[in-house]
């Protein structure tokens, strides 16, 4: 890929001696630590108090491999002093760095939240790093509102808009009186309650919803100075733009088209994302102009992500975001696929680690792309409490499957989609055939129509008359899991971590895939060839060990029920134990042996020593004889436990006494009994004692 | 093997005991006497994981005296795990599994319910015997699940194991017992008219059997010369006991075979008598 080089190789370090500290490692700079990792890197990270363990965790964000060299947790490892975050914590990074020997090579940003970036940008120039923008401390290029005037500054396409807390402000009402109606009437601060953003298609309408928010303002309790913003509504086609930047070179990874309908009485509601071939009318058109506003933002490294509009006359500038692509990275799969092996993910890897490989990137994706896909954003049409998701297994199907993400899950409550927060998941389908790709959409998107996505819980009520019928209570069947869903052939679970982790596109039955596994059953007859056939009904192999001595008339004693018993491979047990477990490993080949069961009484020891030796689930033998019938007697007494009353010896006088006190009749047998194979047999031993009398 | 009544006859056998063992290979160096448990045999089937036993059944044989011969195998029945016999058996025998250290896997105990309580006889660490004739049985009267498919699960699938229940359901889903079938005459087989009846018995499941045209049958004294079993099951239980009185009037009857004639040994003596006489009038 993108290694080869044929500059002179510079005198660098060992990847495995760097280290890349990312401040919040969430959504997809997890994916981005995680590439860095598996190029030998290693990756601290520094989390902030904004997230919680449960989002710490790698696997959240599929990366469940994903381990990090540290992590400083604020309030356990570090504590922000007035104004002095910055210093303690870089004194925390040095020590660890110090601790584990490596050299730090980079420091970013995971989350786009403001306080993560700056504390990643200070410490990038504390330490003499690349930062991710120019330091500032005067001005937040992060709010939106002053990267519109960032953009005015420059001379580029902005948002026309104003700002104020009055009406009688003369910037506002000459606004109001000039701009083409509808207009755009929001707070510039979220989170505040009521603050609802408004487009208002007439002068009257955008005033009454200025003082609407004023007073909303005014009586909000923690009172943060909110101001009102009046801006042009933007006619357009919405694009977002990822870029990489390095020394304020900037490469384009991929650039996506919302694809918005109108669906549950709301205008603009999502239906997925689709990838743009940079030679395409809106793209070529927003790629350099969000180039300009990367510069005009001082964005010099690291991953970015614009949201633009392109309106009638050219690009205009929503946001832009200094971290990467959000949404757990669950697109990184399409891109790579449709760039033919990177995504905005590798980029930002090559541009803080490998600079040489960066430069080798294409300056924008070039087309035409590999693959036809997209990100599907589901758009439930019905709401309810789920009780079965039958449309994601049909899903899972489709040819151009690719991923699924949700948090939908038995119990869940789904809702009618109006916003990105109501849709139920995002699904990434690709296809190198077009066609095939329109087909399976249009399946996707018909199963949605049909609300066919999710089973509801409904509240059942008896229309017709009630009879005594309904009220008498149904036997329940034992519900096995198994029952609806014998395997006929073949049973094959995903191996994919993510999908495990939801638990919710297929049955956990099995470790990962039964048909990569065997089980040894240890002398098979009798019953245990029907145990046999139940672990091959559930997809496993079976190896059959025979142990020393079992006749070869044993060996076919099947039960009628049985028919034609199938192994994987036939084993015999060797002298020594060792041997037997080699065979076995050898028999087993690259199927992975999961457990050992004795098929019979014969069997018992034999799988119970295997077992023990195999680390497998076991009994193990440090009960010695345990099948022996005068070990069980004493082992019992000895725990309390009525027994038989018993003795035993060589010779007259070890047993006399017990004969001479006990009640007749008594029995007498020889104490090594010759195992009797069959259990009928087995039962017949036992009845002689009882009836020769 | 032997049960003796005093102490001479014990005297007497011990030392034959080792004789004998002396002749097969002579690996015998010690002769067990134990007390003779008197009471009803129990058989309680069980899997565990981990320590945690699940019951799947619990088994009574029902022996009886016939053919001269004190205990007669005549079935199978399962016990209801609400009994009190059950209540008695159950903690007992997975007390057994705890002491010998059986923690996973199938486990096959036979206990001897005592005047004085339960006493095991063995306990097998592998699932019930008999060829697992008895597992459409099983999975008839609980409802969907046998010691066999639990087995499985205890070894390859916690979570199956773990929802498995405790005890078979009670009441049971069905009524059903396994009946051994119990010859009252001897003979060579020519015909085995008595196997068409019981598999068109409405509570017919399975039929396992050795004898076939040609056997020779003995009157049956132990499970060896037992001449095969059944297994009946219905949703109603006097349909059920309904067939079992039926195969039980069979074999009194001896309809279940057709013997070969061999002149004197099945004929009588007052039939010989007759025969005579008439031989007698021909002269």
């Amino acid at each position: 890929m993108h290694y080869v080089t044929d500059k002179p190789v510079e005198a660098t370090l060992p990847p495995h001696c760097t280290l890349l500290l990312i401040v919040d490692p969430i959504s997809t700079s997890c994916r981005i630590a995680q590439e860095a990792s598996k190029r030998g890197h290693c990756i601290g990270a520094i989390w902030t108090n904004t997230t919680d363990a449960e989002e710490r965790d790698p696997a959240r964000y599929g990366c469940a491999s994903l381990r990090y060299k540290f992590e400083l947790i604020e309030g356990r490892d570090w504590t922000a002093t007035n104004g002095k975050e910055i210093a303690v914590v870089e004194s925390v990074v040095n020590e660890a760095a110090r601790r584990f020997k490596l050299t730090i090579a980079g420091c970013i940003t995971g989350s786009g939240l403001p306080r993560s970036s700056q504390l990643a940008d200070g410490l990038a120039k504390q330490m003499g790093l690349s930062t991710c923008t120019t330091p500032t401390t005067m001005i937040d290029v992060r709010n939106k509102f002053t990267q519109q005037t960032l953009l005015e500054t420059a001379g580029l396409r902005s948002i026309k808009q104003v700002r104020g807390s009055s009406l009688d402000d003369e910037a506002i009402a000459s606004f109001l009186d000039g701009e083409k109606y509808p207009v755009v009437v929001k707070l510039d601060q979220i989170g505040i309650q009521g603050g609802k953003i408004k487009l208002c298609h007439s002068k009257q309408e955008a005033i009454d919803h200025f003082r609407y928010l004023l007073q909303v303002v005014a009586s909000s309790s923690n009172r943060t100075g909110a101001q009102v913003i009046c801006q042009e509504f933007l006619r357009g086609v919405q694009v977002m733009v990822d870029s990489v930047s390095h020394n304020s070179k900037h490469k384009t990874c991929m650039v996506w088209r919302y694809d918005k309908r109108p669906a549950n009485g709301e205008r603009n509601v999502n239906f997925g994302m689709i990838p743009m071939e940079s030679e395409a009318h809106e793209a070529a058109l927003a790629i350099p102009y969000v180039r300009q506003c990367l510069n005009a933002m001082g964005m010099k490294n690291g991953p970015s992500h614009a949201k633009c509009i392109v309106t009638i006359d050219g690009p205009v500038l929503i946001e832009l975001n200094f971290r990467a692509h959000g949404g757990d990275g669950s697109w990184c799969h399409l891109a790579r696929a449709l760039t033919d092996g990177y995504s905005q993910v590798e980029a930002s890897v090559d541009a803080l680690l490998d600079p040489a490989a960066f430069e080798l990137l294409p300056d924008a994706p070039l087309g035409p792309f590999n693959a036809h896909g997209l990100q599907v954003h589901l758009v439930s049409h019905s709401a309810g409490e789920v009780t079965s998701m039958p449309g994601f297994q049909v899903m899972k199907h489709l040819p151009s499957f690719v991923s699924l993400s949700t948090n939908v899950t038995v119990g869940s409550t789904v809702e009618y989609t109006t916003s990105l927060s109501t849709s139920p998941g995002v699904c990434v389908l690709m296809n190198k055939d077009e066609s095939k790709l329109n087909k399976d959409l249009g399946l996707l998107r018909y199963l949605e129509e049909i609300n066919a996505l999710f089973d509801y819980k409904t509240k059942v009520e008896s229309l017709a008359r009630p009879t005594a019928a309904s009220y008498s209570k149904q036997q329940k069947r034992n519900s096995r899991v198994d029952d609806m869903e014998k395997p006929s052939l073949v049973r094959i679970y995903s191996n994919d971590p993510k999908l495990t982790r939801q638990g919710m596109l297929m049955k956990r039955m099995t470790t990962i895939d039964a048909s990569k596994e065997v089980v040894v059953v240890v002398d098979p007859y009798s019953t245990g060839c029907l145990v046999v056939n139940e672990i091959r009904s559930r997809g496993y192999q079976v190896i059959a060990c025979w142990t020393l001595g079992f006749s070869e008339e044993m060996k076919t004693h099947t039960p009628g029920a049985a028919g034609e018993m199938k192994y994987f491979a036939e084993v015999d047990e060797q002298e020594d134990l060792a041997d037997t477990v080699k065979a076995i490993y050898e028999a087993a080949g690259k199927l992975r042996v999961v457990a050992c069961i004795a098929g019979g009484e014969a069997g018992v020891d034999c799988a119970d020593e295997v077992s023990e030796r195999m680390n497998l689930r076991t009994n193990g033998t440090h009960v010695a004889n345990r099948r022996d019938k005068k070990i069980q007697q004493e082992l019992i007494r000895d725990a309390g436990m009525r027994s038989v009353r018993q003795a035993a010896g060589s010779k007259w006088e070890h047993v006399v006494e017990f004969l001479q006190t006990e009640h007749y009749p008594v029995v007498l047998k020889p104490v090594s009994i010759i195992h009797l194979c069959y259990d009928h047999c087995i039962r017949y031993t036992f009845l002689i004692n009882t009836l020769e009398q | 093997m032997k049960l003796c009544h005093n102490i001479e006859e014990a005297k007497q056998h011990f030392h034959h005991l080792f004789e004998v063992e002396a002749v097969n290979g002579g690996f015998n160096t010690e002769v067990l006497c134990q007390e003779f448990l008197r009471g009803k045999e129990y058989v309680v089937d069980q899997v565990s994981r981990d320590g945690i036993h699940k019951t799947c059944m619990v088994w009574v044989y029902d022996k009886r005296p016939a053919n001269n011969s004190a205990f007669v195998y005549f079935g199978m029945v399962p016990v209801d795990p609400n009994s009190m016999e059950a209540k008695i058996l159950i903690p007992y025998a997975r007390g057994v599994l705890d002491v010998l250290g059986v923690q996973h896997g199938p486990s096959h105990g036979e206990v001897i319910l005592t005047p004085t309580g339960p006493c095991l006889v063995e306990m097998n660490v592998r699932a019930h015997g008999g060829d697992g004739n008895w597992r459409s049985l099983a999975r008839g009267l609980t409802g969907g699940y046998s010691q066999v498919e639990v087995t499985v699960d205890s070894y390859l699938d916690k979570k199956q194991f773990s929802i498995t229940p405790n005890l078979p359901p009670t009441p049971f889903r069905a009524s059903g017992q396994e009946v051994i079938l119990v010859s009252y005459s001897r003979g060579r087989v020519i015909g085995t008219p008595g196997y068409d009846i019981i598999r068109d018995l409405q509570s017919f499941v399975y039929m396992e059997t050795g004898i076939k045209v040609g056997s020779f049958v003995e009157r049956t004294v132990d499970l060896l010369t037992g001449i095969g079993s059944v297994i009946l099951m219905h949703e109603d239980e006097s349909v059920l006991n309904a067939d079992i009185s039926r195969v039980r009037e069979m074999e009194l009857n001896n309809d279940l075979f057709e013997f070969e004639r061999s002149g004197a040994m099945l004929t009588n003596a007052s039939q010989r008598h007759l025969s005579e006489i008439i031989v007698g009038d021909d002269f």
